[in-house]
């Protein structure tokens, strides 16, 4: 559905990716994670031509992307956090106007989404509060049957409760087989809850790209007092993090020595990324 | 595809715009009708700058890109929202000037003058409008080259509308040996300069929203 190879984009004469390469299959909802400034945006901007990479390729439906960008665009719903243009316009002024630019636009659809969002279509974008205006935005990108969604953030500045519906609605939209989802989060929570595969980008390159379950299986959450922490185990450990009662250290299920005087435990996304975050990053630690 | 983007420029970026736009119009037909003809150039071009903040701004945000077009359309729909809407900014002024004073007083042989100057500032600017967008969207490698071009050809305004304040205002002396009240010129060179110094601070604030977009790297 969507092959990204060898993106790279420098800003400011940095590089802001390098080699970027990954895939988005056929069905499948793929979190794409990292921390604030590991580029995650701007490939989710090139992908969507917002921003033009330096070297790379981006094929999406088997064609590039850059050069069929209308036809490719046709099929792709795309919504980054809050809807924050036109501010002083009701969304069913905005909403027919967008309509008139997709030839699957579903007006049927669009008036359920709102149903659920509780959004009033005749308030200006202005009058809404900030959560308000990312389910607009989602509104708008679920409406036209398009094949490939692909979400910045989708679910930041939702309360709980519509998290999980759109999270729901994320499952439903892919469970035809054919339809897929790339959505960038901070919330690690959403990845164990609805995402099939993770990408994980740290510094402009992409350090995981693995089924989620495969990515969690592999994986062994240890705790333990101070004393149980061996020197094996911390030099097989990906990282370690101490605290006045004792540690806790991820390790690969493959490398996992004896631990009989500690607990073991499977480790959610967050755990995996924030440990990755602490071994990619040890020589800036405190 | 360029009609649909076109008609969505004027219903979402230049509607809006009405509502200030009549008022600004009454208040130019007024000051017309007083004498003040470089107060047109005032009306002209705020609606046009303002269009172009609002799409600068509204740049960043991603609607367009979502859209199934090409970066090349959404710069053709700027660009040619924006000379629909100078002509008609232009049409509405030039009926504007038909019941002044000046008008009527032609056969003086001042008011021809000042129409051909005022017409050939509005071209100018109306140009320097138009291209400042297209450059600015338009996909080029030195962004910085870009925004500083894009910004020095909004800037053209205060400097077109200061030469024909200046222009004006010499060719009244005539006006006032003629039998105008000096009082009027005045009133005119304070109109004027105040549209000059508005200019120049819209122009402070293209160039701000321009490189806080540039920073942000987005198209």
């Amino acid at each position: 559905m969507l092959k990204i190879d060898k993106l790279c984009k420098k800003m400011n004469n940095a590089f802001s990716l390098r080699d970027v390469t990954f895939e988005v299959p056929d069905g499948m909802i793929v979190g794409f994670v990292g921390a604030n400034g590991a580029g995650k945006t701007t490939t989710l901007k090139c992908v969507i031509n917002a921003v033009v990479p330096d070297s790379g390729n981006i094929e999406i439906f088997g064609l590039n992307a850059a050069e069929h960008e209308e036809e490719v665009k046709q099929r792709i719903g795309y919504a980054a956090g809050a809807f924050e243009c036109f501010l002083q316009l009701r969304l069913s002024k905005i909403a027919a106007s967008y309509s008139t630019f997709f030839e699957q636009w579903d007006k049927a659809i669009f008036d359920k989404l709102c149903a659920i969002f509780g959004l009033d279509i005749s308030q200006r974008v202005r009058e809404l509060s900030q959560g308000m205006k990312v389910k607009f935005a989602l509104a708008l990108a679920l409406s036209h049957h398009a094949e490939l969604y692909i979400f910045d953030e989708p679910t930041s500045g939702l309360d709980p409760i519509i998290r999980d519906e759109v999270l729901e609605l994320f499952r439903d939209i892919v469970s035809d087989g054919k339809t897929s989802i790339l959505f960038s989060t901070h919330i690690t929570s959403d990845l164990d809850k609805v995402a099939d595969r993770v990408v994980y980008i740290d510094n402009g390159a992409i350090v995981l790209d693995t089924p989620k379950d495969e990515l969690l299986d592999s994986h062994v959450l240890v705790r333990g007092s101070r004393e149980s922490l061996t020197a094996e185990l911390e030099e097989r450990a990906i990282a370690v993090k101490r605290n006045e009662f004792g540690f806790v250290a991820l390790v690969e299920r493959s490398k996992l020595p004896d631990v009989t005087s500690c607990t073991t435990e499977k480790p959610t996304v967050e755990d995996v990324m924030v440990f990755y975050n602490k071994e990619l990053h040890s020589e800036n630690a405190f | 595809m360029l009609k649909k983007l076109i008609r969505k420029e004027f219903v979402l970026s230049v509607a809006p715009l009405i509502l200030p736009f009549a008022i600004l119009v009454a208040i130019c037909a007024f000051l017309t009708l007083a004498g003040a003809t470089g107060m047109t150039g005032f009306v002209t071009f705020i609606i046009p700058l303002s269009y172009i903040e609002a799409r600068l701004q509204n740049k960043d945000k991603y609607y367009d890109i979502q859209l199934p077009v090409t970066r090349k359309q959404i710069v053709q729909a700027v660009y040619l929202s924006l000379v629909i809407w100078e002509m008609a900014c232009v049409a509405a002024l030039a009926l504007l000037m038909v019941p002044s004073k000046l008008w009527y007083d032609n056969e003086e042989g001042i008011l021809p003058l000042n129409f051909v100057m005022l017409g050939v500032s509005l071209i100018v600017c109306a140009l320097c409008n138009m291209v400042a967008p297209t450059i600015y969207f338009s996909n080029v490698k030195n962004k910085i080259f870009a925004i500083s071009l894009s910004t020095a050809c909004v800037a053209m305004n205060p400097i077109v509308i200061a030469a024909v304040c200046i222009t004006s205002l010499t060719v009244n002396d005539v006006a006032v040996l003629n039998g105008y009240n000096a009082d009027w010129l005045w009133l005119r060179a304070t109109i004027l300069a105040a549209s000059a110094a508005l200019f120049a601070a819209l122009t402070a604030i293209s160039y701000a929203v321009s490189k806080k977009i540039f920073s942000k790297q987005t198209v």
